[in-house]
């Protein structure tokens, strides 16, 4: 069916006397031009859809149509901006806790360093005892056995129990040793007693670092938006290592308001 | 403030100093351009900028030198180099810093440099002397908590930067005063300048004081509490230092914020009295404060009825 392309120039609904004279011609015959294209193309169930003003009865046609369309524009990317922000703040919690973890890793690691050199020095001290105490056997049997705990030891919670037999044991060695002075005047006695010392000196810095990381990281697992994160990366809580009381992990607070400089400059 | 904050904060800071310290020298270049015309902008632009750029990289060796911190190994200084390890492993530090001795009997210490692998930390021989194992370790926590905190480069620019200013102005204070003696009248330029430096030594000191609050003492306080879990042992130090009345042979406004006490505290005179109106450090006192806030002990008691020093 087709209707007589003429007759809808009078649907274009311009009225000659209200358009400056100049620009009649065109404007007419523009719009005429895509009007007719438009009817041309169009199915029998399709209206004439021109969003141009100046055929005015298509626009009055679809300015329903055009607020659905553009509330529908709005939502999506409102949906969408919440998705990617979304997105976004998983990443963030996800490398937060990548983050964290990996700094719970060093801290291990720190302190394994130490917990090695620690089983490194053992044997030599024993030796250097041996040589002038050869039979206090009980003693020597006691460190070995609790040095080789330490060596196998394979989580941190195991390597701390055999930890705190080392420097029992150890501690029962250099009693021991009061014993026999001319040991004790030995030098390298003495710079073994110097090592194992300073040993375990970093062995308590490195612990309360390291219990330090783990209880922020443990923390954050069991809070809310990282609770699920961590669930679905895989991310699991560390052990504590020679955790004696809870409140040693926490990090003291500074107080900055008694202070007489607390404005910043 | 988290430990997160503090560093963003020390980052966007220390890129503020050193854009401000560009700007001041494009306008005293654009002031002399105008007086002088020439290249002037273009030459003091350009020197400032590689002034600007060299302190970026070598701040930490360009205050070594200032104060006359030399590099030690282990076997010199055996004491100092594992109370520097075992605090840089409490705080969790990739590897220990630098660590650098000043020959001077006067207690003090400071950390300097750029990133944590770049910094150091500083102790006096005098600080060696005075301290016990348990004091040293805390007061070298103390630095370690600046590294950690990336408090060390905007320190060490401000010093190199701002400092350099203050540095300037005092070595031309003196001159203005003692040297000008012999032609008096005779150089009135060199009056101007003078009173120029008289003006902007303040105003470089108090520079130094905006980019570097005091707040930031009493976290490195707070941060070396954390690594040893010792703040009596830093109590116990600050008391030591307090009781000192030695006074540092090096000190001078420029590097004055970078120590753990002010070494300007025993100067007289002028330098005195502007160093208490521009003072970059808190009081021990209310730093000791804190600390027994931090642990919850009083110092009086740890200390016992031993006569006092002073």
């Amino acid at each position: 069916m087709s209707e007589p392309v003429e007759q809808l120039d009078l649907a274009l609904g311009v009225e000659a006397h209200r358009i400056v004279v100049g620009e009649v011609g065109d404007e007419r015959a523009r719009a005429r031009a895509k009007l007719i294209g438009e009817v041309r193309s169009r199915r029998s169930d399709q209206r004439v859809n021109v969003f141009s003003r100046r055929p005015g009865h298509a626009e009055t046609l679809s300015k329903k149509g055009a607020r659905i369309i553009a509330l529908s524009v709005i939502w999506i990317i409102v949906i969408a901006g919440v998705v990617v922000l979304l997105g976004l703040w998983t990443v963030l919690i996800f490398n937060r806790l990548v983050r964290m973890g990996n700094e719970a890793k060093r801290g291990w690691s720190n302190i394994d360093v130490q917990l090695k050199r620690r089983t490194d020095l053992i044997p030599n001290l024993v030796e250097a005892v041996k040589g002038y105490a050869a039979h206090e056997r009980a003693v020597f049997e006691e460190v070995t056995a609790a040095r080789t705990a330490l060596q196998t030891a394979g989580s941190p919670a195991e390597a701390g129990e055999a930890n705190r037999q080392v420097t029992e044991a150890v501690g029962r060695l250099f009693a021991v040793s009061e014993a026999y002075p001319q040991l004790r005047a030995s030098e390298n006695f003495q710079m073994l007693q110097g090592e194992l010392t300073d040993t375990e000196d970093k062995i308590a810095a490195a612990r309360r670092f390291y219990n330090q990381t783990v209880y922020q990281y443990n923390s954050r697992l069991q809070s809310f938006p990282d609770l699920v994160i961590a669930r679905l990366g895989s991310f699991h809580e560390r052990e504590f290592f020679e955790l004696e009381e809870p409140s040693e992990a926490q990090v003291p607070t500074v107080e900055l308001s008694g202070g007489a400089g607390g404005s910043d400059g | 403030m988290t430990l997160e904050e503090q560093i963003r904060s020390n980052r966007i800071r220390s890129g503020m100093l050193v854009l401000s310290f560009g700007l001041v020298f494009v306008a005293i270049g654009t002031a002399v351009q105008a007086m002088y015309g020439g290249f002037s902008l273009i030459a003091i632009s350009a020197i400032a900028f590689t002034y600007a750029i060299f302190s970026w990289f070598a701040n930490g060796r360009m205050i070594a030198s200032w104060t006359g911190a030399r590099l030690v190994t282990k076997e010199e200084y055996p004491e100092l180099v594992r109370a520097v390890e075992n605090a840089s492993i409490g705080a969790g530090l990739e590897q220990p810093p630098q660590v650098r001795v000043v020959d001077d009997p006067c207690p003090n210490a400071f950390a300097a440099g750029g990133s944590p692998k770049s910094a150091y930390v500083a102790a006096t021989t005098g600080l060696l002397g005075l301290m016990d194992k348990r004091e040293l370790e805390a007061v070298m926590a103390h630095e370690i908590g600046h590294v950690r905190n990336r408090d060390v480069r905007l320190m060490s620019l401000a010093a190199v930067l701002v400092g350099v200013v203050a540095l300037v102005a005092d070595i031309a204070l003196r001159f203005a005063i003692f040297g000008g003696g012999k032609r008096r009248g005779g150089n009135p330029i060199l009056m101007i300048v003078g009173i120029v430096m008289l003006i902007l030594a303040p105003i470089a000191a108090a520079g130094i004081q905006m980019a570097l609050s005091r707040r930031r003492e009493y976290l490195a306080d707070g941060s070396s509490a954390e690594i040893t879990g010792d703040p009596e042992g830093l109590a116990l130090a600050l008391w030591k230092l307090k009781e000192d009345k030695t006074e540092l042979r090096h000190a001078n406004r420029a590097t004055a914020h970078l120590y753990i006490e002010t070494p300007l505290n025993n100067a007289k005179g002028l330098r005195a009295s502007l160093s208490s109106l521009f003072a970059t450090h808190p009081s021990l006192d209310s730093r000791i404060e804190s600390l027994e806030r931090i642990g919850g002990f009083s110092l009086p008691a740890l200390i016992g009825p031993q006569p006092r020093l002073s």
